[in-house]
């Protein structure tokens, strides 16, 4: 729990560079979603193109994920996510479409692989652990039905067991365990089975919220390591914001937005994905230790939409140091100013451009461009070839993967009176302020 | 009460994580009114009396020789061969009927459920009948039985299993059917996404599942098979050594040739102890009181 002394723990979070490390993992997750020609982007694990039609409702969706991405699906109830989780796992037949696996047909024209041929785990808010099998017993299930031998599963089991932490629970039976030991033990006989396409549907629907950070926790970690993509049905944002690399908005059975998850949740494209979110997000890492309820500085660049913005919020969660975390604040917790505010209380100022201003019910949506290197950097940014004025697709800018890599943007609610104050229009340069206090952090 | 499937349905949902060893008694809150107390005692005395009134009659004395005579004990071996012969039948049968009742709703199974479950509500003479008229030497199928294999199946010991087989075989599908729908397929769905083909869900999963309802079931239709009177009466007759139950020898000792009362009473209380046995297993059975 205590920050190891080592490299880089003084190091004020001022001091992060634009050219972080982290940056070119990011880049090339994202262009390959969005460039399938790429010689260097990894082949998409899965490609789904699908229509299901039931009575009024029809699902027509395209998804895919490559391998050890994850996938957040948001939408509104009956939008149609869990039909599309049943359709990818096999459950149901779609009227037409293919789901293409590492490869493999899975479902085509003339092809229909069952369930238990897919290689497709699905775990959901209730873990359904086999009541009658011990927790070894059942993480065991899935490599004893895929035909291996007795001992080999059962070593297969105590493997995955022992990587989740669940050693001293193989012999209890489900109804011995709580509720957060019982999802991790689902989560351990998914991955067991050896998955080549993890299905999650609402995983921490019905966990407590001490226990979400926990699970979520090793979602990341052993999705990661293993490389299995993982689409995730949720209505959380936060689970959104904390696993997914991309998140897809359906909605009546369309998919309505899509894009990286910090381009959805900041500039929502659709009324759900608006209402849900319109979140602040910034990615980074944690320059020291932090307990819940206590400030923390991260300092990105940990993802390429934010370089080298560093901020300070609260720890919504246990973080270690040098952690990769998403901090999320409100539009109407960030301030703007016209000059550097000086010995100003709010510890996050960041010069900006102002983007946008859009008209909204209660208040004024300022978007702006954060600018790269905080203080150092500012003199330097061409913003006048990154900003398309006014055009639609400026709000795409943080994810486009190109030239607009040192800029991001993050949206401000003003009243129309502190708008008409400052004169605030396109193109004007600002400073955006935010409390601390109304940052939250997660971990990532 | 609590029913295994209220209490598995407690458990699935994690409402109730802890509370299998409850003790019976008044739930906090819930009061009986006062005058119902009556009738339940009437009726509590009107389910008791009888055996009471059978083991006050019971010749003591007599009752050791009538159990261990030779007649007396080829009518008990008989009746649990063709018992245990009939509960394989019904479970080999059954079970894949409950399955089939259980997972699929469709106008046709509401129509099958309905038949088959008939031989509850059929008086088992009825039944006697129209498994004669079926498979007796003229009847349906039993005259090609006869002609094309030469099999006679009235008045066997053939004719007692499957006579006892259809009095008894739908306390077994209705049993495990409605364990089957409470347990619902969440789990063979999760099962078959683990890579468990069809048969190893059903074999690791669906089965051990039910198996409260399944145990019950079997335990009730083996005591009703053993019980079986009517049916058997008329489709397997009364022969000695060959169609000759405990019903059918203790029927044959009140009423018959023999008329050794003494003898039909200490088969009776036989019976009644061999059934008591079979209640006190489904109850040791139920999941309260199973780990």
């Amino acid at each position: 729990m205590s920050a190891s002394g080592g490299h880089g723990a003084a190091t004020p979070h001022g001091a992060a560079t634009p050219l972080g490390a982290a940056t070119p993992l990011g880049a090339a997750t994202r262009h390959g979603a969005a460039t399938p020609l790429g010689a260097a982007a990894p082949v998409a694990a899965l490609r789904a193109a699908i229509t299901f039609r039931r009575g009024p409702f029809m699902l027509d969706v395209h998804i895919e994920a490559t391998p050890g991405e994850i996938v957040a699906v948001l939408g509104p109830n009956g939008a149609g996510k869990s039909t599309l989780l049943a359709v990818l796992a096999g459950l149901l037949r779609p009227d037409s479409g293919t789901v293409l696996l590492a490869g493999r047909m899975l479902t085509g024209p003339d092809t229909f692989v069952e369930p238990a041929e897919r290689k497709v785990g699905l775990m959901g808010q209730d873990p359904l652990l086999f009541p009658h099998l011990t927790v070894l017993e059942n993480v065991a299930f899935g490599p004893r039905s895929q035909r291996a031998p007795r001992h080999q599963a059962r070593a297969a089991a105590h493997d995955w067991l022992d990587r989740l932490g669940l050693t001293e629970l193989s012999g209890r039976r489900p109804a011995q365990l709580s509720g957060g030991q019982r999802q991790r033990v689902a989560l351990a006989r998914a991955l067991a089975a050896g998955p080549e396409l993890l299905l999650l549907d609402e995983p921490l629907g019905a966990v407590d919220a001490q226990t979400a950070p926990e699970i979520r926790q090793l979602l990341r970690t052993h999705i990661r390591a293993d490389g299995t993509p993982t689409i995730l049905v949720t209505h959380d944002v936060l689970d959104a914001a904390t696993l997914a690399d991309r998140v897809i908005v359906l909605q009546d059975g369309v998919i309505v937005d899509s894009g990286s998850t910090a381009r959805v949740l900041a500039t929502p494209r659709s009324t759900f994905s608006a209402a849900l979110a319109g979140l602040n997000i910034m990615t980074g890492m944690t320059l020291s230790s932090a307990e819940p309820g206590s400030p923390v500085a991260i300092a990105g660049p940990a993802a390429p939409s934010w370089p080298g913005v560093g901020i300070t919020g609260i720890a919504a969660e246990v973080l270690s140091q040098n952690a990769p975390v998403t901090a999320l604040f409100a539009p109407s917790a960030v301030a703007v100013y016209l000059g550097h505010t000086g010995g100003g209380s709010p510890r996050n100022t960041w010069p900006a451009t102002v983007l946008t201003l859009e008209p909204g019910p209660s208040a004024v949506r300022v978007r702006a461009t954060v600018h790269a290197g905080v203080e150092g950097v500012r003199g330097a940014h061409p913003e006048d070839s990154v900003i398309p004025g006014g055009s639609g697709s400026g709000t795409g800018r943080a994810n486009s993967g190109a030239g607009g890599e040192s800029v991001a943007t993050i949206a401000a609610d003003l009243t129309p009176a502190a708008i008409a104050e400052l004169r605030l229009e396109p193109g004007a340069r600002v400073y955006l302020s935010v409390k601390a206090t109304e940052v939250r952090i997660h971990a990532r | 009460m609590r029913s295994p499937e209220v209490v598995g349905l407690a458990q699935r949902y994690g409402v109730a994580p802890d509370t299998r060893p409850r003790k019976r008694g008044r739930e906090g809150g819930s009061r009986i009114p006062r005058w119902l107390y009556a009738p339940a005692l009437i009726g509590i005395a009107f389910l008791v009396l009888p055996v009471v009134a059978l083991v006050v009659r019971a010749n003591w004395t007599a009752i050791p020789a009538a159990i261990v005579s030779p007649a007396a004990l080829d009518a008990l071996w008989l009746s649990v061969q063709c018992g245990l012969a009939a509960v394989a039948l019904c479970l080999v049968l059954g079970v894949p009927l409950a399955l089939l009742l259980a997972r699929f709703d469709t106008a046709l199974t509401r129509l099958i459920r309905a038949l088959v479950t008939l031989p509850l509500v059929l008086p088992p003479l009825v039944g006697g009948i129209a498994l004669l008229y079926l498979l007796g030497r003229t009847g349906l199928a039993g005259q090609y039985l006869d002609t094309w294999f030469g099999i006679t199946i009235p008045f066997s010991t053939v004719a007692v299993v499957l006579a006892e087989s259809f009095v008894a075989m739908p306390f077994l599908v209705i049993s495990v059917e409605g364990a089957l729908r409470t347990a619902g397929t969440r789990y063979d769905v999760v099962a078959a996404t683990l890579g468990a083909r069809p048969w190893t869900v059903f074999r690791r999963v669906t089965l051990p599942l039910v198996r409260p309802g399944l145990l019950s079931g079997t335990v009730l239709c083996l005591s009703r098979a053993l019980g079986e009177f009517g049916a058997t009466a008329l489709f397997a007759g009364n022969a000695a050594g060959i169609t000759r139950t405990m019903p059918l020898a203790i029927y044959t000792n009140f009423n018959g040739s023999g008329a050794d009362q003494d003898a039909a009473i200490a088969l009776s209380l036989l019976l009644v102890a061999v059934a008591i046995v079979f209640l006190l297993l489904i109850r040791g059975w139920r999941p309260e009181v199973q780990r």
